[in-house]
């Protein structure tokens, strides 16, 4: 075993490349992984006294938190970084479903946690401003004392340009999600597969036979809440919408703009606003969607209406829709959620929006102003990109959530056919959430579900409506946006559910387009467009 | 006052000067600093400029929310809210004490006491998850309207009920718990004049218009100025926890709307405007329900 690691280690130091490459294929990415595991670059001590740093993340997507964990401090993976590099993390773990509500009071409280963890998710304007307006430091300053996260980032000129800002700052320790491309599906529609079985039915892939699947569930079946949708009336990662050609919520953004033809647009503008509307709106007047929909708004209230085995269709996570399925199977033996195609109006359409990201999207850490050390918070992260950092952010623990298969690292049946956990939530617990600072490369392969996703919505969306992460706005464009686009989407998020419950008739429809305007909504979109201008040319 | 008179009495009532100090700094610390804060709604207010760092825009936050789309929704809803809480949940405890009043039966009453206060004990997010599944297209009131022949539907979602739905849940959760200060009024009136009035031949419709009423009615009245007062401030909370978008058209208050702007979307002077000009309005009608009072009945705080 010595002689074994010891040849790895020479292996390793022979390997000239910091070994940070660009994957583009599985088997490209196979290799990083292999390079990888040799474990070149080893997490070390960055102090010999304990020291502890404060990290705040939310809790959206991770299905380990209430259920493997009862806080973040409970992972395996931080208290392995504390006992290598002497620094504990003390996590502030908001409640679940209630992030960015936590996030808003910790902003105004003025206290800031050491590290910011989705910071770009919930703060309102952009990197550049937050750095102006010294809530976090500019990363740029302590490069220098990341050298592993330096090579990772300047690896490709995607990332480089991911990251930079306009202004030239980098705001955030920021990582794609999947090596290189900003493409990869984590969040969808999901379909009850045993009752499409019940009814010896298709796939429903567009939205008339997805209008067909629901009627029969509603008629044969005696479902009473056939299809979810959110409290606003959208849909989680633009299941519904992305079809009909816009983007309305997804993950990444905190707005609902998106790309036409290298034109920044603004969906309730269109024509593809309108159709989804009316389309849901007589939907939901033929008892197809759930009556209640407006007033589910916890977590938990979610996870009790999919569970119910009333509902049997819906947007999601992919990665919650393992827990969905053992919730349910308590009551209903057959109870089985799969991933479904996202709906379009002919087959074979594609779709250019969906729960893909950009670069910044994903995975983005930024250390606050208040850090008394924020070398030292710099060199801590950058141990996450270490060998053996993205090892353990990667696949957790050997022996107990991996293997090494032929200088592999594979999962083990824990994390891949655990009857009760889903394999997401599993790694969430013993390694990192797919969310935070890390190269994270290792999501495809997690599941059978997992590798569902990636095969049909990756299929489905290129993408391209995605507005790249790194677009931001400068002070002048952040105080039109900012003025503007709060009160405009509270108006089409309260419009959208009146016009869906038919509260609204539909002949309204164009009052409701005037108001925008005179809200400012072109203004808004303006304030994105030239910001969007400046990144191309950047 | 000549200084030595001061000492004099400072001297003469040292120990309720003392005494005082505790409930006058709690009030400054609490009740008068915080005012500082009000500076925000004159300012295109930053969280990291902070007070003397933020630009002062001096109103445009008040013709902002003037102008906008919701001052009228808001306000409209703010009162009407109010308006029917203080027409059937104000009564309400009143009525509820003078029925305890007339029962003779010790125990009943205790139990009937006991089971009233208890949804005042309640945590909030429990009492509306209840009013929730009450009120859902699945709950219990859709039922009985289905066996009974209408249409089921969701009450928590139609803006039609909502007011309705808001107003009978607060009469359930606060009835009992509101009505002891009556119960302490009415145990302070006199068995005398009771006595009285029977050997004057009143019944017991004529002792409860005569004795009973008249013996609370400066309670009453009290209460009722307090809650002039707190007109403008319905139970935030609650709608908070109860509305969704689909209802804001008839439940939206000034209270929740800073809320959703100034927490949630961070527009933190803008929302300072709107709760300052919601908290002008309630001393307005404070002052205007104490001077009526005083003017009529001879009873008022100030």
């Amino acid at each position: 075993m010595a002689k074994r690691v010891l040849a790895i280690l020479l292996i390793g130091l022979l390997a000239l490349s910091s070994c940070v490459a660009l994957a583009d294929t599985a088997e490209d990415r196979d290799a990083i992984i292999r390079e990888k595991a040799k474990l070149t670059t080893k997490v070390e001590r960055l102090t010999e006294e304990p020291v502890t740093l404060t990290l705040w993340a939310d809790t959206k997507n991770n299905g380990a938190v209430g259920t493997l964990m009862e806080k973040l401090d409970d992972m395996e993976m931080l208290k392995a970084m504390e006992e290598k590099t002497g620094v504990r993390i003390e996590c502030i773990t908001p409640p679940v479903g209630e992030d960015e509500t936590a996030f808003s009071l910790m902003l105004a409280s003025g206290k800031y946690p050491d590290i910011i963890i989705g910071f770009h998710n919930y703060y309102a304007y952009s990197g550049d401003t937050a750095i102006e307006e010294g809530i976090i430091v500019n990363i740029n300053d302590l490069l220098d004392y990341a050298p592993n996260y330096k090579a990772a980032m300047e690896a490709s000129e995607f990332r480089t340009k991911s990251v930079i800002t306009d202004e030239g700052n980098i705001p955030y320790i920021a990582m794609p999600i999947v090596a290189d491309e900003p493409g990869l599906n984590v969040g969808g529609p999901i379909i009850r597969k045993d009752l499409l079985a019940k009814l010896g039915m298709d796939m429903p892939t567009t939205y008339d036979e997805l209008h067909t699947f629901l009627t029969r569930c509603k008629e044969e079946l005696g479902l009473k809440r056939p299809m979810a949708l959110d409290s606003n009336g959208a849909s989680k990662y633009d299941g519904l919408t992305a079809g009909f050609g816009f983007h309305l919520k997804n993950i990444c953004t905190t707005h609902a703009f998106y790309m036409e033809d290298n034109k920044i647009t603004y969906a309730p503008l269109t024509d593809g606003y309108y159709e989804y509307v009316s389309t849901m709106a007589q939907w939901y007047s033929e008892g197809l969607i759930d009556p209640d929909f407006a007033s589910v708004v916890t977590f938990d209230d979610g996870v009790a209406m999919i569970t119910s085995g009333e509902c049997a269709y819906s947007t999601d996570h992919s990665g919650i829709v393992g827990m969905y399925n053992s919730v349910g199977k308590t009551l209903n033996p057959d109870f089985e959620f799969g991933i479904a195609p996202i709906p379009v109006r002919n087959a074979g359409d594609k779709v250019h929006i969906g729960s893909s990201s950009g670069a910044t999207c994903y995975s983005a850490a930024a250390i606050s102003t208040t850090c008394a050390n924020p070398e030292l918070a710099m060199r801590y992260i950058d141990q996450w990109f270490t060998d053996e950092g993205f090892m353990m952010a990667n696949y957790g623990v050997e022996g107990v959530t991996y293997e090494m298969v032929d200088g592999m690292p594979t999962y083990t049946d824990f994390v891949m056919n655990n009857p009760d956990m889903d394999s997401v939530a599993i790694l969430s617990a013993y390694a990192t959430p797919v969310t935070w600072f890390s190269e994270y490369v290792g999501c495809r392969d997690i599941s059978d579900a997992t590798r569902e996703v990636t095969g049909i919505w990756d299929e489905q969306n290129d993408s391209v409506g995605v507005i790249p992460g790194a677009v931001t706005l400068n002070s002048a464009e952040k105080e039109t946006y900012g003025d503007l686009y709060s009160e405009i989407s509270s108006y089409v998020e309260e419009m959208t559910v009146r016009f869906i419950m038919g509260l609204e008739p539909l002949e309204n429809y164009p009052t409701f387009v005037e108001q925008l305007r005179a809200l400012g909504a072109e203004e808004a979109i303006g304030a994105y467009q030239s910001a969007y201008d400046r990144y191309l040319s950047r | 006052m000549k200084p030595e008179r001061i000492l004099l009495n400072y001297k003469k009532n040292k120990v309720l000067y003392w005494m005082i100090l505790p409930v006058i700094t709690y009030v400054c610390i609490f009740n008068y600093l915080p005012m500082f804060g009000l500076t925000m709604a004159f300012q295109n207010y930053s969280l990291t400029g902070g007070i003397f760092g933020s630009k002062w825009i001096w109103f445009d936050n008040f013709k902002d929310f003037f102008q906008g789309l919701y001052f009228q929704r808001t306000l409209n809803n703010t009162l009407l809210i109010s308006f029917y809480t203080l027409l059937f949940a104000f009564p309400a405890p009143i009525i509820f004490a003078l029925m305890l009043n007339e029962v003779r039966h010790t125990g009943f009453k205790k139990i009937v006491q006991t089971v009233s206060y208890m949804p005042h004990f309640i945590s909030m997010i429990v009492v509306v998850s209840l009013i929730n599944d009450f009120t859902n297209s699945n709950g219990v009131i859709a039922s009985i309207v289905a066996t009974l022949g209408g249409t089921p539907r969701s009450y928590a979602t139609d803006p039609a009920s909502f007011r309705t739905v808001f107003v009978i849940s607060e009469i359930w959760q606060q009835i009992g718990f509101n009505s002891i200060i009556y119960l302490a009024a009415l145990s302070g009136i006199s068995e005398e004049l009771y006595e009285a009035a029977e050997l004057d031949g009143a019944g017991r419709i004529a002792q409860l218009f005569h004795v009973t009423l008249p013996g609370i009615a400066s309670t009453i009245i009290i209460m009722f100025i307090l809650r002039c007062g707190a007109l403008m401030t319905v139970n935030f909370e609650k709608i908070l926890l109860m509305y969704s978008p689909a209802t804001y058209e008839t439940a939206d208050v000034i209270q929740t709307y800073v809320y959703r702007i100034g927490i949630i979307k961070q527009k933190i002077g803008y929302s300072t405007a709107v709760g300052l000009f919601n908290s002008i309005i309630s001393l307005g009608l404070i002052v205007l329900a104490n001077n009526l009072s005083r003017k009529y009945t001879e009873v008022s705080m100030f």
